[in-house]
């Protein structure tokens, strides 16, 4: 049975987007970003039959994207012994284009996130996978996700020096902190 | 697999108290914002025809069951 579904490319090509957002993402280079796209293409391609059919398509390709990243990471750092903080200089940063402030301040303190910490929290917060899914993706603990999430949140808190109370809202029990603190 | 030594287990396992939600709200926000203006992008023609290529090849060797 060699025929494959008749959509498959059209799923794929559907999973663009996203990949290319991620990959963008983690890396910052708009022409990394594609070229590690189209390896993850290929890479899925070939290998489709690692693939358990009704397991979730984009959550497959994810893992090929990162693995694929992360390996090749691991490669350059050895072959550039880092002269001269040259690893500063490749701090990704979500590429900045015509946005406002805020998001522009947002990349940056993204930016200075660690690739651990950008990973989990593009895959649970940006893309909506579960905990347990980005667990999966990233071949880590649920509980490690989980605390790289966490901690991911508060160093961009930290950065961003966001405020409780600054937007008007929800959560009535961190209002009622407030206020009552205010109220002294 | 995995009783002794959980390797996956390893790294950052002391806990830091999670940021209030509103907070993480703001955060949240902000970083789907990000995220969705890279997602809006227009796919590059190259990743189509890629994919007719890969398709292409498959259909060319096919045949072999």
């Amino acid at each position: 049975m060699t025929r494959r579904d008749v959509d498959l490319e059209t799923l794929l090509i559907g999973t663009v987007p996203n990949l290319r957002a991620f990959a963008n993402s983690l890396c910052g280079d708009p022409t990394r970003a594609d070229d590690l796209v189209q390896d993850t293409l290929v890479k899925a391609w070939s290998n489709l039959d690692g693939f358990e059919k009704g397991s979730n398509l984009k959550a497959w390709l994810f893992t090929i994207l990162r693995n694929t990243y992360f390996s090749e990471l691991r490669k350059r750092r050895r072959e550039v012994e880092d002269a001269d903080g040259a690893l500063a200089e490749r701090m990704s940063v979500l590429p900045e284009q015509h946005v406002h402030m805020d998001l522009v301040d947002f990349k940056k303190a993204f930016g200075s996130l660690s690739d651990d910490q950008k990973e989990v929290l593009l895959l649970v917060g940006a893309e909506g996978f579960s905990y347990e899914e980005a667990a999966e993706i990233t071949n880590a603990a649920v509980g490690t996700v989980k605390s790289r999430v966490n901690r991911a949140r508060v160093a961009l808190n930290k950065a961003l020096g966001f405020q409780e109370g600054e937007n008007f809202n929800p959560n009535g029990e961190f209002a009622g902190i407030t206020r009552a603190v205010s109220r002294g | 697999m995995g009783t002794s030594s959980d390797p996956k287990r390893g790294d950052s396992v002391t806990m830091q108290a999670p940021l209030p939600v509103e907070l993480q709200g703001q955060i949240g926000q902000r970083l789907r914002e990000a995220y969705i203006e890279l997602i809006n992008e227009p796919v590059p023609d190259r990743f189509v025809i890629l994919l007719q290529k890969l398709k292409q090849r498959e259909d060319e060797q096919g045949g072999q069951s």
